[in-house]
């Protein structure tokens, strides 16, 4: 176990299904150097295959008695989309504009199409995926060169790239598949949490720049974080399919909210939802009812009474609020080991269990100036 | 690639818990440094910096020096306008990231932070893709053909500057043959202004882009005498209802729907009313699936639900509408000053023919109402003793002693409402009547609710009837301000922009309708007459026939030729100018991808001598021109933006430290100062020099001619008139910038080393908000001052609008809120609307070629099919399919979808023809018409200008689909 666990928590409602978390991503890490195909983050549509496609069929993680399960690793062109280009250049002669590859699929390919019959009981929701950062990764457990580590400050995944070989266990073993081999390099590459982000004030690409809002990043024994009492006051953020072992570290809110069905004769049918609760179970496990529960309980709460911490939380009224990053901490860290400890580059997120409220005053105070250049 | 990959999906790979750590026991043989040895990664891995190193140099490299940042926003036409924080590296820019800087407004409101979106988000990759234009090019080939001569800026300005000089001072040609216009890719209030300037000061004409997009908001431009009105979108998190009618602010409305869905939270019901599921009703409380189209139907259900169940606001209505004004029941006329009293002179004729009477309840007399433009009391306050009666029939005795028969505009609405019970409705709208009744409900019931109307309203041809109607619900349920109301699309105003592109009242801009010069300028009646038949036409205009229709229809368009019965009216304008140019300067317009039809592109350069273009990248736009100029985009300049009013912010462009140039671009107050150079040069030359001074109306040119011996002087403020007035210098972007912040009140105090120091960006003072206060802590809904000062609205009874008795309105049955069904055709054999909804993947054109944006697509045009019907039809996911008419047609991918109505498809707009097959765009197949009742003018508040144009519309074909054999 690493000393401290850095999580982040999704919230299912408030995701728009933009993908500004997707390039924000791609722009960070992975438009270049073999990476061209990866999508360290992306945002598929729930129900639909997924990306990879149908990556919960892949196999990895492990059964109940612990033993890594098999796995497949997917194959570029079907499973993860080639990532085609196109003839820019001859636009000037006049031509059409062309892909290089005939695009047959990629990471979003099923955006919005859904299940159900329209109009009566179609549904779909965003499921926004990056590594889980387990606290039992498959991909490590899998790695026979012991290539794959959680940093001990933090809890973040990393591949050891000056051991790993590119023998691409990993990907079999990770049950989400969100590990990737980069052919270029002939290594596996993956989210990396932004830890020089995180490590220098800012919050990882996916969650500071998510305009949805849904991304709250913390560390989960910092009880003022959001991801705590998202987590473990008010148990409303779940692991994605738990049930593969791994331990996840990333949580969602699942989607509760949904317009009423539609009867044959386009009459609303009071009450109904269209989320079908048993694919939420599949999703988040059998305490998806009981979040759905303390949620529904609060809205009404709020409703009534305009009152209710939890949806304060998730409301976020500041979103500078929505992370606290602990660079005290970090600068720590850097100190213990010997390093450089790096100044943050931004100040408006670096409050933590380490990093005193009187920092935080200084840093917040007077809102409108905090963080600007200087 | 692939070769590396496994290529056999089935083949598992096994790894077992055993064979791993087998493997794993032996690693330390393959180990490149020093033999380490790993007992558990999850513990003390002893070789960690090598990696953290790696990312750590990794994220140094994009991120750069703090100091070296610039900012920047998106000056496209998504209104959106966020702050970014722009990185570079030695002049070079890696990424954008947020500002995210934004003050709370208020303590228990979300704030606006950290704003922003996928197309925003990727642009420092776009600005480098190959599709950039980079030099000055001249035409070598045919038109479209794709041969260019790279020339220097000096030759193409040459080139551009005597096709303008000759058509100008060719007495057959002049101002009215050229066209000098700023397309929608070029929104700000800096850089947009050196073109705006530019065409102005020539007297060139150009047209309003909200018209020609179908963006306009004509219909609430009725009810309110202003287009847009509503609030700043946090107002959305304080509501009790939000309805997103025809909206879909989750895929269009990117950096503010997180309020509507935190407004969720906070206890808002969500409305959404589409025809199709999408990204906002998938969240929604109650969706409402309507048949597309039939949306001012449903609001006239909403009407008449409203009036039957008593849910209205008599107080409201009585005092801020209308609805208390005497109409004669035979003309259906209104009464006016000018029916009841003598007058004096033509001028007092026509100011008491916009002075208005309500039945006075006290007196039981009619009483003139306050409140009016020329009433000499300008206020809505009634005195105690007069009471309007809303409802009832009145006999009163006029002017010239005849008896009349009069009634309340309320009265004429309750007759047109009646014919519209839900029950009605219902197999046009598909909407169960017991949906409407509780959609009636949930807005006229709770305290707060805002109606936010999509751009696809107007994209159908009665859209205007559709927010006309829709204004009409909040009226008759009293909201407005804090109680909420209509939300086309808030606007702040800002003072003093003039200095930039205008000539303090030297020259005027020759404004030509938008959605009528596209129709001309595409042979738009060609179009319409191949494509609409005679019944079409008598349902979307009241039984006119298609013979009438056109007659009628070509009778206005002679009127408003070349500016026409404009020029000679004392009143303001009375009809839709507009003018065929032969030659044009156009701006980030990507036009052939726009209009609609098979005719357009071939009409409009059939026509035009000569076509120069400017952009930053290779549109459609750009392939067909005769000259084209590289335009820098939007990180690479000085400029700044406020507009519309989604937020109070306005934002800041500031390139980053020592950017390196790509290639000759340059900004547009810069190329539009080497053209005017240029243009003055040539009409010093001797022979060119008599011919210098263009003659032209006073209504463009005060002195009655354009001089263009010293255009460059008046362009950059430096002649000797200019000078004397101390107007500002002008000539680079930078230059334009601190104009604007210098002249605009809106701005004050601020300069551009505090927007930089704050973050990219300015709060805007009070002076911004027109019709509300602009409150320091609270969110911005219009209109407060007409409830709570009794301030009036600027329409011809400075009270909300419910009535119209302009001729053609009368004519159309239209004189008051009313239904029609559109005038798509309804034959069997094209069963399928259309729909090209505003896209989440791009700004319309701009970012349609973005690799990375299309690696989240499908990569080529797609088009969501209902999975029931396409299946049917023996469609597959992925197929190609060709969508066709009796138009044209046109091929894309087949997206099976759960999301589609049966009867409807789905698609993204924006794609340009030539990433077609065959190059034939999405509109080889949509149809161009023109809506008698838009196109009627002259009226009260109704009379051309940036209020009152039209709407060009883009969901009027009707279609039908199958698999492509190609």
């Amino acid at each position: 176990m690493s000393k401290r666990q850095l999580a982040m928590v999704m919230d299912l409602n408030k995701c728009i299904g933009c993908q500004t978390c997707t390039v924000a991503c791609k722009t960070q890490w992975t438009n270049r150097n073999g990476r061209e195909y990866m999508y360290w983050n992306n945002v598929e549509t729930y129900p639909g295959t997924g990306y990879p496609k149908n990556w919960m069929e892949l196999g990895g993680g492990f059964d109940e008695a612990g033993d890594l399960q098999p796995g497949i690793i997917p194959n570029l062109e079907a499973d993860y989309g080639v990532p085609w280009d196109y003839n820019y250049d001859a636009l000037k002669e006049g031509a059409s504009f062309e892909p290089n590859v005939e695009p047959t699929w990629g990471p979003n390919w099923d955006e919005d199409e859904g299940a159900g019959v329209f109009p009566q009981d179609n549904y779909f929701f965003y499921l926004p995926r990056i590594c889980n950062h387990c606290t039992n990764p498959g991909c490590l457990s899998a790695c026979p060169r012991d290539a794959i580590f959680k940093r001990e400050q933090d809890g973040v995944v990393l591949v050891d790239l000056d051991r790993c070989q590119g023998y691409r266990y990993c990907i079999a073993g990770c049950p989400y598949k969100k590990i990737y081999f980069n052919p270029k390099i002939s290594k596996s590459e993956k989210c990396i949490l932004c830890f020089p982000r995180i490590e220098q004030g800012l919050p990882p690409a996916c969650a500071q720049q998510c305009v949805g809002r849904i991304r709250f990043v913390g560390f989960l024994d910092d009880e003022d974080s959001q991801v705590y009492k998202l987590v473990h006051k008010y148990k409303v953020a779940l692991g994605l399919r738990t049930d593969y072992g791994t331990q996840p570290n990333v949580y969602y809110v699942p989607p509760t909210e949904s317009p009423a069905k539609f009867d044959a004769d386009g009459k609303i049918i009071e009450g109904s939802t269209r989320l079908p609760i048993e694919e939420l179970e599949k999703l988040f496990g059998p305490e998806v009812h009981a979040s759905i529960q303390t949620l529904k309980a609060e809205m009404k709460k709020r409703k009534e009474t305009g009152e209710s911490e939890l949806m304060d939380i998730l409301i976020a009224y500041q979103h500078s609020d929505m992370f606290r990053l602990d660079n005290n901490y970090y600068q720590e860290v850097a100190r213990e080991n010997s390093q450089h400890p790096l100044a943050p580059v931004d100040n408006r997120y670096i409050a933590g269990k380490y990093t005193k409220p009187t920092h935080k005053m200084n840093f917040f105070g007077g809102h409108s100036s905090a963080g600007g250049h200087h | 690639m692939t070769k590396v990959m496994n290529n056999k999906r089935r083949n598992f790979l096994k790894v077992s818990g055993m064979t791993a750590a087998l493997v794993a026991s032996q690693g330390s043989l393959f180990a490149k440094t020093d033999v380490i040895s790993v007992e558990n990664g999850k513990n003390d891995y002893p070789n960690t910096s090598y990696t953290e190193e790696m990312y750590r140099n990794e994220f140094s490299f994009t991120y750069g020096k703090k100091e070296e940042h610039g900012f920047a926003y998106h000056c496209v036409n998504c209104q959106g306008n966020c702050a970014w924080e722009v990185w570079s590296h030695n002049g070079v820019i890696t990424r954008e990231n947020q500002s995210a800087r934004y003050p709370v407004i208020n303590a228990k409101i979300p704030d606006f932070n950290p704003r922003g979106c996928n197309k925003g988000v990727q642009h420092s990759q776009v600005m480098y893709q190959k599709d950039r234009i980079l030099y000055p090019m001249v035409r070598t080939g045919e038109r479209g053909e794709g041969k260019w001569k790279r020339v220097s800026w000096d030759e193409a300005a040459e080139k551009i500057c005597q096709n303008i000089f000759d058509t100008l001072t060719d007495p057959e040609r002049g101002p009215d043959k050229l066209m000098v216009h700023a397309g929608t890719g070029l929104l700000t209030e800096g850089r947009r202004g050196s073109v705006l300037r530019f065409s102005t000061q020539l007297g060139a004409n150009r047209i309003y882009p909200s018209s020609y997009l179908g963006d306009m908001f004509s219909g609430a431009a009725i009810a309110y005498g202003e287009g847009n009105v509503g609030c700043t979108w946090d107002f959305m998190y304080t509501v009790d209802t939000a309805v997103m009618w025809g909206g879909n602010p989750s895929v269009s409305r990117i950096p503010d729907a997180h309020f509507v869905w935190e407004g969720k939270y906070n206890g808002a019901k969500i409305i959404v009313i589409t025809p199709e599921f999408n990204a906002t009703a998938k969240s929604a409380d109650l969706w409402i699936p309507i048949k597309a189209g039939s949306d001012n139907i449903l609001a006239m259900s909403v009407i008449q639900t409203i009036l039957e169940e008593k849910l209205y606001k008599p107080e409201f209505m009585k005092l801020y509408t209308d609805l208390p004004m005497l109409v004669d029941v035979k003309t259906q006329q209104m009464i006016r000053r000018t029916d009841m009293e003598h007058t004096e002179d033509k001028e007092e004729h026509h100011a008491w023919g916009e002075q208005f009477y309500c039945m006075n309840t006290t007196s039981g007399e009619p009483y003139l109402m306050p409140g009016t433009e020329t009433h000499e009391n300008r206020s809505l306050r009634l005195p105690k003793d007069v009471v309007p009666a809303l409802e009832g029939t009145f006999t009163i005795t006029d002017v010239h002693g005849h008896t009349r028969e009069v009634t309340t505009v309320f009265e004429m609405l309750k007759k047109s409402a009646a014919k519209f019970a839900p029950e009605t409705t219902q197999e046009i709208t598909g909407v169960h009547p017991d949906t409407v009744k509780q959609l009636a409900r949930d807005i006229a019931l709770p305290k707060v609710v805002e109606i936010t109307t999509g751009f696809s309203l107007n994209k159908y041809f009665n859209g205007m009837m559709t927010i006309w109607n829709i204004s009409s619900i909040c009226g008759l349920t009293g909201r407005m301000g804090p109680y909420g109301g209509l939300n086309t699309e808030n606007e702040f105003q800002l003072a003093g922009l003039g200095a930039l592109s205008g000539f303090s009242g030297k020259y005027a801009p020759r404004f030509g309708s938008g959605f009528v010069g596209e129709f001309m300028n595409g042979n738009g009646m060609k179009t319409f007459d191949e494509y609409f038949q005679d019944e079409d036409v008598k349902r979307a205009q009241n039984g006119m026939s298609k013979k009438e229709y056109m007659t009628v229809l070509q009778e206005m368009l002679d009127a408003g030729k070349n500016g026409g019965a404009n020029l000679s009216s004392d009143h303001g304008n009375v009809v839709k100018p507009w003018w065929l140019p032969t030659t044009a300067l156009i701006v980030a317009d990507s036009t052939f991808r726009r209009n609609k039809g098979n005719e357009y592109r071939k009409a409009f350069l059939g026509r035009m001598d000569f076509y120069a273009y400017v952009d930053y990248r290779m549109s459609e736009a750009a392939q067909y021109a005769d000259v084209l100029l590289p335009a820098k985009s939007h990180y690479e300049v000085y400029d700044l933006r406020t507009s519309p009013g989604y937020h109070r912010f306005t934002n800041l462009a500031y390139p980053v430290a020592n950017i390196k140039n790509i290639g000759e671009s340059m900004d547009e107050w810069s190329m539009f100062t080497l053209l005017a150079k240029k243009l003055e040069e040539i009409a010093n030359r001797p022979e060119n020099i008599a011919k210098a001074k263009v003659k032209d109306d006073v209504r463009y040119a005060k002195p009655g001619y354009h001089d263009l011996s010293i255009f460059h002087k008046e362009y950059t403020n430096t002649d000797a008139e200019s000078e004397g007035e101390g107007e500002v210098y002008l000539g680079t972007d930078k230059m334009a910038l601190e104009a604007a912040l210098e002249k605009c009140d809106q701005y004050q105090p601020w300069t551009i080393e505090k927007m930089y120091k704050m973050g990219g960006f300015l709060l805007i003072n009070e002076k911004a908000a027109k019709s509300s206060p602009l409150y320091s802590d609270k969110p911005y809904s219009s209109m407060e001052n007409h409830i709570y000062k009794f301030e009036r609205l600027d329409t011809v009874t400075g009270r909300q609008t419910f009535y119209i008795d302009h001729p053609m309105f009368i004519k159309m049955g239209a004189a008051t809120n009313t239904g029609m069904e559109g005038i798509r055709p309804q034959r069997k054999e094209y069963p399928y609307v259309l729909m090209t909804p505003h896209a989440r993947w791009s700004i319309h054109s701009n970012y349609k070629t973005s690799r990375t944006l299309l690696r989240l697509q499908r990569g080529v045009p797609a088009i969501a099919l209902n999975r029931k019907v396409a299946e049917a039809k023996g469609i597959k996911d992925g197929d190609t399919i060709r969508v066709y008419n009796n138009l044209g047609e046109f091929f894309a991918m087949a997206k099976l979808s759960s999301s589609s109505p049966a009867d409807g498809l789905v698609m993204e707009h924006g794609w340009e023809p030539y990433m077609y097959k065959f190059n034939k765009g999405h509109n080889e197949v949509v149809p161009t018409s023109l809506n008698l009742l838009e196109m009627a003018d002259g009226w009260g508040h109704l009379k051309f200008g940036g209020l009152w144009d039209g709407n060009q519309y883009a969901y009027d074909g009707a279609v039908n689909y199958e698999k492509a054999k190609v």
